[in-house]
């Protein structure tokens, strides 16, 4: 017993140190976890005098949940689209005065991405969130193995769902599928022309014995495109800013990048925003980082630290001028033009199936099911 | 004393026990490798550094996390012992029949899964979020520990409790001393190994919690679990961690075998005098 | 020592606070259809216990129940015997022996799962030594990770159980001329049967309601009741469905310790 009370001193000690590290003016931001440029923060404390303190979660599901709870006074959060629908229905963000923001204009956003949000998005979209980064979804898949390339890009979402589009080597090659249901089920669905949006359950039919019968070698969500990288596995869905990702950890680590990326023809887009929870006690600090973030450089600068495609025009402008980038974006023209003219829609928010189940509830029946 | 023949059977149990050893080490090994891999993602080795050594102290992130551990794993662990091991006093004084009720729901945060745990924790703790704000952060995580670490404590000093001879108590209270100097002076001391194995597993429990820390931390508090479990994928992960564990483990270590170096040397001379 | 009864009270209201009623709101969300904790809009539903049946479930609860099963019984073969051997031997530093084994597990599970993670992919660190093994996905790879886990949780009480027992039954055995097979049998195994039970409990309860192992070993091809829990709380939020297969697995565990402790007359088994 005595000895347990010579713990006491280091504990206290340690204690103190996590309780005192504190200050006055916080910014409380919601974002991914590797989202953020940490230089950017740093530079962003300077210049408004303030501590930013960022809690770093997975998933959009995590953020509502974080945010839902009401435990942290979060100021910014960035979640993904159809969470911003999800949390503007169930009135849980501030709307934002873009007249305040000194950096913003309305047609400073990619064209494509702006007109996603007008004709597929709900009304008023622009005034609850602002546009952080955004892109497509499509194959990750490896450069090891040469067959794989033509497979990919003649069968499109096939080459995730069909091992028989690979011939011969239906078995040797690897296939990984995203274990978010969501993202997950997307695939099926656009690969038979229905809706991604859709919430009509006749519309899955054929789900669990296509995806079943595929027998995927990993169910994963970063996992895969570590994979990829490594060459455990050979084909995935993933982001597209997950190749970017990969891409630069690859290179900054003097690995060969052994792997490339391809949008099929019918794709989702998706992006992420920065939007005021209601939660936010510092609305003014909120609005300095919107605009910080917004001007040109800091979101330059924070694109090429990230690795997922600009919404800013004008990062996209700098990109194209900068010679240290002409070789990426020439090799990988979808870096800054992500959808390059091809179809695609962004996800909304769906709440119920036509039968009345839980959406979420039946699209992670749907894969438990496919995994059994 | 008998000296210690060097058979067959001892040869093969002492194989047994490195065999062991060596399964138990091969992920620690592994980490400790990947932590002087100059290469960041850890799928080849590239070259050695200590790189990733000098970045603990320099990633506030990832050090604040370490110190969150700690901090939380000491605390809550001398707060369980001491409360566990009251409360098993307690415990150990009812009839049988309220005794086995309580322990009942002493062993639920044992039985439960810990995400179910670390919910009801949140959820309890944030009707407190009107009375005080800034609640959630270290104080629910050191609520959250003490929690699910005390039922181990007390389910270690209870054991205890029941083999010591009733008689000890009453003698000393009839030699006139005061009821809480012999619970000091005489039980404690008895159960001492029940509250050492109990503080144990709670350190144990605690410094490696993540599910349960992740619902109820908040504020911008992280522990270190939850540090490395979001950045699983992404980049910002930092062989930094894998340091961080390597040194642990070496200082650990060290801390438990050198003094039986010592022990051995110093046994090994007064025999030979 | 009866007078200090009252000690037990701020326990018992702590308890109250923090399991009792969680425990009787998971009940009541149970049997309700609700949108998470927002009671409001909740109506009474059977719905929920009534998919307990779903193939999905019961498959998951299988995957669990077989994986810690097979992997608590693995702890007992190899962790038993390892307590007896260094318990019963002559050795001078048997604590910092079993220090030695239990320090791993100061090292944290999420990295080392990753360590495995290093072992079991075909490509990966371990090529640079010639080694490859193709076990993501397999059982055989969770199993043998979640022992190597838990495997301390299972050394720690037998240890102590057989270190602290009374030899001297042992001896008396041999003296009446009892074979050591006969004697380990029928003196030493009951006398230390505690110390299994709580291994057991130890091992089992993580292995089986744990989630980040088989998500990452298992390739996310194996369901676990502990991933189904977690997507119904983290994902869909789900709160109803949560419960009620919460309940249901410390319902089950419940009645298997029940069951276990008929074996064991002293009764408040666990450490």
């Amino acid at each position: 017993m005595k000895k347990l009370i010579f713990l006491l001193i280091p504990a206290i000690i340690l204690s103190c140190i996590v309780l005192l590290t504190g200050s006055t003016s916080n910014l409380y931001l919601l974002n991914w976890g590797e989202y953020i440029d940490p230089s950017l923060i740093t530079e962003f404390e300077a210049e408004y005098n303030t501590t930013v303190i960022m809690e770093e979660v997975g998933s959009s599901e995590d953020m509502y949940q974080k945010i839902k709870s009401d435990i942290t006074p979060y100021d910014i959060a960035i979640p993904g689209d159809y969470m911003v629908e999800r949390m503007y229905e169930e009135d849980m963000l501030y709307k934002i005065d873009l007249t305040s923001l000194a950096n913003y204009s309305s047609d400073m956003f990619n064209d494509d991405l702006t007109n996603l949000r007008k004709n597929g998005f709900f009304t008023d979209n622009e005034e609850y969130c602002i546009p952080y980064f955004w892109g497509a979804y499509g194959l990750l898949y490896t450069t090891r193995k040469s067959y794989v390339e033509e497979v990919v890009k003649t069968n499109n979402w096939d080459a995730i769902l069909n091992r028989d589009v690979y011939g011969t080597n239906k078995n040797d090659v690897k296939l990984a599928m995203y274990s978010v249901p969501r993202f997950g089920t997307t695939a099926y669905l656009l690969d038979n022309n229905k809706d991604v949006n859709t919430n009509k359950v006749s519309d899955f039919a054929g789900l669990v014995t296509t995806m079943k019968a595929t027998n995927y070698d990993l169910w994963g969500d970063d996992t895969i495109k570590k994979q990829i990288a490594a060459g455990n596995i050979d084909v995935g869905l993933t982001q597209l800013g997950d190749f970017f990702d990969q891409y630069y950890l690859s290179t900054s680590s003097n690995e060969e990048v052994q792997f490339s990326y391809y949008i099929p023809e019918k794709t989702s887009a998706f992006f992420d925003a920065m939007v005021i929870p209601k939660t936010s006690k510092n609305q003014d600090l909120a609005y300095d980082f919107i605009d910080f973030m917004l001007d040109t450089d800091n979101s330059f600068q924070n694109t090429t630290y990230v690795g997922y495609s600009p919404t800013l025009k004008s990062v996209v402008n700098k990109l194209k001028e900068d010679t240290e980038y002409t070789d990426l974006i020439s090799n990988y023209p979808f870096y800054i033009d992500p959808l390059q003219g091809k179809d695609a829609t962004l996800f909304r928010y769906i709440d119920e199936m036509d039968d009345g189940t839980n959406y979420q509830d039946f699209l992670q029946g749907l894969i438990n099911q496919v995994k059994a | 004393m008998k000296k210690n023949k060097i058979t067959v059977s001892s040869i093969l149990k002492g194989l047994f026990i490195a065999v062991v050893i060596f399964i138990l080490y091969l992920p620690i090994i592994i980490i400790f490798v990947l932590s002087i891999d100059s290469s960041r993602t850890g799928n080849t080795f590239t070259g050695v550094t200590f790189e990733w050594y000098k970045e603990i102290f320099t990633n506030k992130s990832l050090y604040m996390s370490i110190i969150t551990s700690f901090a939380v794993a000491l605390s809550a662990t001398v707060i369980s012992a001491f409360l566990g091991t009251f409360a098993a006093i307690g415990i150990h004084a009812l009839d049988k029949k309220a005794r086995e009720k309580v322990i009942l729901l002493n062993n639920i945060p044992v039985l439960n899964a810990e995400i179910v745990t670390g919910i009801s924790v949140m959820i309890i703790c944030s009707f407190l979020i009107p009375i005080i704000p800034d609640f959630f952060g270290y104080w629910t995580l050191l609520i959250a520990h003490v929690f699910f670490t005390m039922p181990y404590v007390i389910l270690s000093v209870i054991p205890k409790l029941n083999e010591l001879d009733p008689n000890l108590y009453d003698a000393t209270t009839d030699l006139g001393v005061r009821p809480f100097k012999a619970l000091w002076k005489i039980v404690i001391p008895s159960i001492d190994t029940g509250i050492v194995s109990g503080s144990l597993l709670a350190f144990t429990l605690s410094i490696d919690d993540f599910v349960i820390s992740y619902f109820t931390s908040g504020n911008g508090v992280t522990n270190f679990s939850n540090w490395i479990y979001v950045r699983l994928g992404r980049r910002n992960f930092t062989p930094a961690a894998y340091a961080f564990n390597s040194l642990l483990t070496i200082v650990i270590l060290l801390i438990v075998l050198v003094p039986q170096f010592k022990k051995n040397k110093s046994k090994k001379n007064t025999r030979s005098l | 020592m009866k007078k200090f009864k009252y000690l037990s009270i701020p326990y018992i209201v702590w308890l109250f606070i923090l399991v009792v009623i969680p425990l009787l709101a998971m009940v009541v969300l149970s049997f309700m259809d609700s949108d998470a904790l927002d009671l409001s809009t909740a109506k009474f539903s059977l719905e929920n216990w009534k998919s307990l049946f779903n193939t999905v479930y019961l498959n998951a609860f299988w995957n669990s129940f077989k994986i810690a099963g097979i992997s608590t019984i693995v702890c007992i073969l190899i962790g038993y015997p390892l307590s007896y051997i260094i318990s019963t031997s002559h050795l001078k530093n048997k604590f910092a022996l079993i220090m030695v084994l239990i320090l791993p597990m100061w090292s944290n599970q999420l990295l080392r799962i990753i360590a495995w993670e290093k072992i079991f992919y075909p490509i990966s660190i371990i090529n640079n030594i010639g080694l490859s093994f193709d076990l993501i996905g397999t059982d055989f790879a969770v199993i043998f990770a979640t022992v190597t886990m838990y495997l301390p949780f299972m050394i720690l009480p037998t240890y102590t159980v057989l270190e602290k027992m009374d030899k001297s039954y042992v001896e008396a055995s041999y003296d009446l001329g009892v074979s050591r097979t006969r004697t380990f049998f029928k003196i030493t195994l009951p006398m230390s049967s505690k110390g299994i039970m709580s291994g057991i409990i130890m091992v089992f309860l993580p292995a089986s309601t744990g989630f980040a192992i088989t998500e990452r070993l298992g390739g996310g091809k194996i369901v676990m009741i502990g991933n189904i829990i977690e997507n119904f709380f983290k994902r869909s939020f789900n709160y109803n469905m949560g419960s009620m297969l919460s309940l249901v697995v410390i319902m089950v565990i419940m009645g298997a310790i029940v069951l276990l402790s008929k074996f064991d007359k002293e009764g408040e088994t666990i450490i």
